[in-house]
């Protein structure tokens, strides 16, 4: 009997003791977070939080929205430049480049609500340019007059806008074939990077008509051609003029319709009438995960070969003389041409974003091309030694640098096949610090485009930048062709 | 004598069990109707987000070492999309001044940022960050018991931010699609009214990426809620981020400003 009790004696002291560490086991546990609590500085917590139930500002009640938003900077940049000894296809006038030059611009963007249901958006530019080169005679002051619009909310999301404005369309980064307003946009090439182009582009008179429902949006849009009259303030480019022949050069009109039905499947449609030519396009996105975004960008057009239409378009402007004969072989005729950008931006942790992508441009230079060109290039550099030839081998130059000069304009790649790849990486190595390199591959001869650029924010108005442009390749290369093999350029930003 | 000690020891042991310690373990598992983890994680939800469309502004405070390092304002516009019961965000940049007024389009995974100097409305993925260790999907309005599968751990007693005990539901929440931020996340819930304590966020290989610690319980919008949310790096634990939020309103947002097409659009209405 003894020896039973003390059994269930040793018995249930076991368990009771069990029992005891059990029920203490959660605020072991919840001890061991309360570890985690030292890791947050007093500074954090002692800093009081905004007041809750303040009044809020008149502009910012529900049903209201602010009267008017500006935002001003001021942006100054040195570029030194380094030039190529000789040149496959030298530039028509060599004076053109220069070692340095110095560029300061103030930027302004304002959004002005003048009735309840109309605004006013204004964007402008302002650049003083020091040691351009291009042409002694051009004023050092340009003024680009982004967008001067105004919109009307006509009900619910409907609108209507009428002005300068700047559209674009597109998913991808380094191309985009179904930007069709971008064709000549750029007036000042400040930067190889197409984001930084596409921020200092002129706007297109238009008039655009929106509506924005929860299943999708229709655009149309209707940007008239604006006659190339000399002297004009709304089409004169020195100083104020708008150049609007140079953005309207043609009637265009675009339609888009934007599908929102499927999860994570809006496509974008795009059909775009110019001057009796038609083009056609596809946006679409698809994310993979939380770090991988897919997407592809496609157009087709009906157009002319880009070396006939630089042609035609340079006598249009008086840089071709109408009687000059053809340089380069080509053909007005018209042709079904495909672009197509396709590509994935990948996220990492810590958090640098590249986007990598693949353009086609079958409007691009085909090794026929290339060959054209260079032969031609060599043809009129023999003409430069001789006195009697001499005009007429730049005569020749300048209509083979104009064809260049029309890929940049329409920012197209002259590749048919290329490589983009873009990396940004934000707060790199140490906090404030961003790096973004930007590397741009032509497929067919290996030459590229290598652009590093650091940017350190002193302050949330300060931010200080170093650029560098490599063009990179043997002299009859895409980028090896170019009379600049290299720059730097180091700038500064203030935000008011 | 020796086993009558014994004994008697053994039967006041049991009675101090009885009347303590079994008490205390039902309390525990939890009497009364028992909650499940999605009811708790759903009434957690809805102390952290308004049923109605709203907005409410949210600081962004960076700490490197003790020391404000990094600042940031934004304005988030939000409404529940009834179908999927998730969240809807519009976000405008306030500061800093370089970012004003740009634009960020949160619809389920898709994600739009949009910079009015350039008209570009380029997708970018959730995991991208903001500042700190604030991501897109952190600044955005997000109901977790839709993305979430929730499963109830048990009780413990932990500390919240204001150093006070504080008796919560331990829930660990794994992520139920892979187009959200964590893959899996600890979670403490007060008992008493489903307040969320703190959060502990982890990849899918399992490393914490940070903690987060929910605290400045006021009355905004019907609601006692957080107004403001501490995260300290899950790696580097002297850089913290506080989130604050502040002037909360009702708004009337329509479904179609939610479209990439309207953020050029979007004027904070």
């Amino acid at each position: 009997m003894k020896a039973v009790l003390m059994r269930m004696s040793v018995l249930l002291t076991v368990c009771l003791v069990a029992a005891l560490i059990a029920s203490s086991a959660t605020d072991t546990r919840g001890a061991a977070e309360d570890a985690d609590l030292e890791l947050i500085p007093d500074r954090v917590m002692s800093q009081p939080a905004p007041q809750a139930g303040v009044p809020v500002p008149e502009a910012e009640k529900p049903g209201q929205s602010e009267s008017h938003r500006i935002k001003v900077f001021l942006d100054e940049a040195f570029q030194g430049n380094f030039h190529r000894g000789s040149l496959a296809v030298p530039l028509p006038d060599s004076s053109s480049s220069t070692g340095w030059n110095n560029r300061i611009s103030l930027d302004m963007r304002a959004e002005i609500r003048l009735l309840p249901e109309v605004s006013f958006i204004f964007a402008d530019r302002l650049n003083h340019f020091l040691n351009q080169g291009e042409d002694p005679a051009e004023d050092d002051l340009l003024n680009d007059l982004k967008e001067c619009y105004l919109t009307w909310n006509i009900h619910a999301s409907h609108y209507l806008d009428l002005g300068r404005i700047n559209v674009k369309n597109g998913v991808a980064v380094g191309f985009n074939p179904t930007d069709y307003f971008k064709k000549d946009a750029v007036r000042s090439r400040i930067s190889e990077d197409p984001g930084v182009l596409r921020e200092n582009r002129l706007g297109v008179f238009m008039a655009r008509a929106q509506g924005i429902w929860e299943k999708g949006a229709l655009t149309l849009i209707l940007a008239p051609e604006v006659s190339p009259k000399a002297n004009r303030w709304w089409t004169d480019e020195e100083i104020i003029g708008l150049g609007l022949d140079r953005t309207n050069r043609t009637t265009r009109f675009l339609s888009k319709l934007t599908l929102n039905v499927l999860e994570d499947f809006n496509p974008e449609m795009l059909y775009l009438y110019d001057d009796g030519l038609s083009s056609w396009g596809l946006n679409i996105t698809k994310g993979v995960g939380d770090n991988i975004v897919t997407y592809a960008e496609w157009s087709g057009s009906l157009r002319r070969d880009i070396a006939s239409r630089a042609f035609l378009d340079g006598q249009r402007d008086g840089a071709i003389p109408p009687s000059a004969p053809r340089v380069l072989s080509g053909t007005d005729e018209r042709h079904f041409r495909n672009q197509l950008a396709v590509g994935f931006s990948y996220t990492e942790k810590v958090n640098r974003t590249t986007n990598f992508e693949y353009h086609f441009n079958e409007a691009g230079f085909s090794q026929r091309n290339w060959d054209d060109w260079l032969h031609a290039g060599a043809a009129a550099k023999s003409l430069l030694n001789n006195p009697r030839t001499e005009a007429l081998g730049r005569g020749m130059l300048g209509q083979l640098w104009l064809v260049r000069e029309a890929f940049q304009d329409a920012g197209e790649p002259i590749a048919r096949h290329s490589l983009f790849i873009r990396s940004s990486w934000q707060d790199a190595l140490v906090k404030s610090l961003d790096l973004t390199g930007i590397l741009n591959i032509s497929l067919r001869d290996g030459s590229f485009l290598a652009q590093p650029m650091a940017e350190y924010h002193l302050s949330s108005s300060w931010t200080l930048s170093l650029t560098m442009d490599f063009f990179i390749g043997s002299d009859r290369t895409d980028f090896g062709t170019l009379s600049r093999w290299g720059d730097i350029r180091a700038g500064v930003a203030f935000y008011f | 004598m020796k086993y009558r000690m014994l004994l008697s020891a053994s039967i006041l042991l049991m009675c101090y069990v009885a009347i303590f310690v079994f008490p205390a373990l039902l309390c525990a598992q939890g009497s009364g109707p028992a909650l499940t983890a999605d009811q708790i994680v759903a009434a957690s939800d809805a102390v952290r987000n308004p049923d109605k469309p709203f907005s409410l502004k949210t600081t962004l405070m960076e700490y490197r070492g003790g020391k404000e390092s990094d600042r940031m304002v934004l304005t988030v516009y939000s409404k529940e999309e009834k179908k999927s019961g998730q969240y809807r965000s519009l976000i405008r940049f306030v500061e800093p001044p370089r970012d004003e007024n740009k634009l960020m389009l949160k619809d389920g995974n898709i994600l739009w940022f949009y910079d009015p100097s350039s008209k570009a409305s380029v997708r970018m993925s959730p995991q991208q960050r903001l500042m700190g260790q604030a991501s897109n999907g952190d600044v955005v309005t997000v109901n977790f018991h839709t993305d979430y599968k929730s499963t109830l751990d048990g009780e413990e007693a932990i500390t919240d931010a204001e150093k006070n005990s504080r008796a919560c539901y331990k829930l660990t929440m794994r992520a139920a699609n892979d187009s959200v931020t964590y893959f899996r996340i600890e979670y403490w819930v007060d008992k008493a009214d489903f307040q969320p304590v703190k959060g502990k966020f982890y990849s899918d290989s399992e490393r914490l990426l940070k903690i987060a610690y929910y605290r400045n319980y006021r009355e905004e919008l019907g609601k006692r809620r957080p107004t403001e949310v501490i995260i300290i790096d899950g790696v580097d634990s002297k850089l913290v981020t506080k989130m604050t939020y502040s002037d909360y309103n009702f708004r009337d947002i329509p479904e179609a400003h939610f479209q990439k097409e309207y953020l050029p659009r979007f004027k904070g209405e």
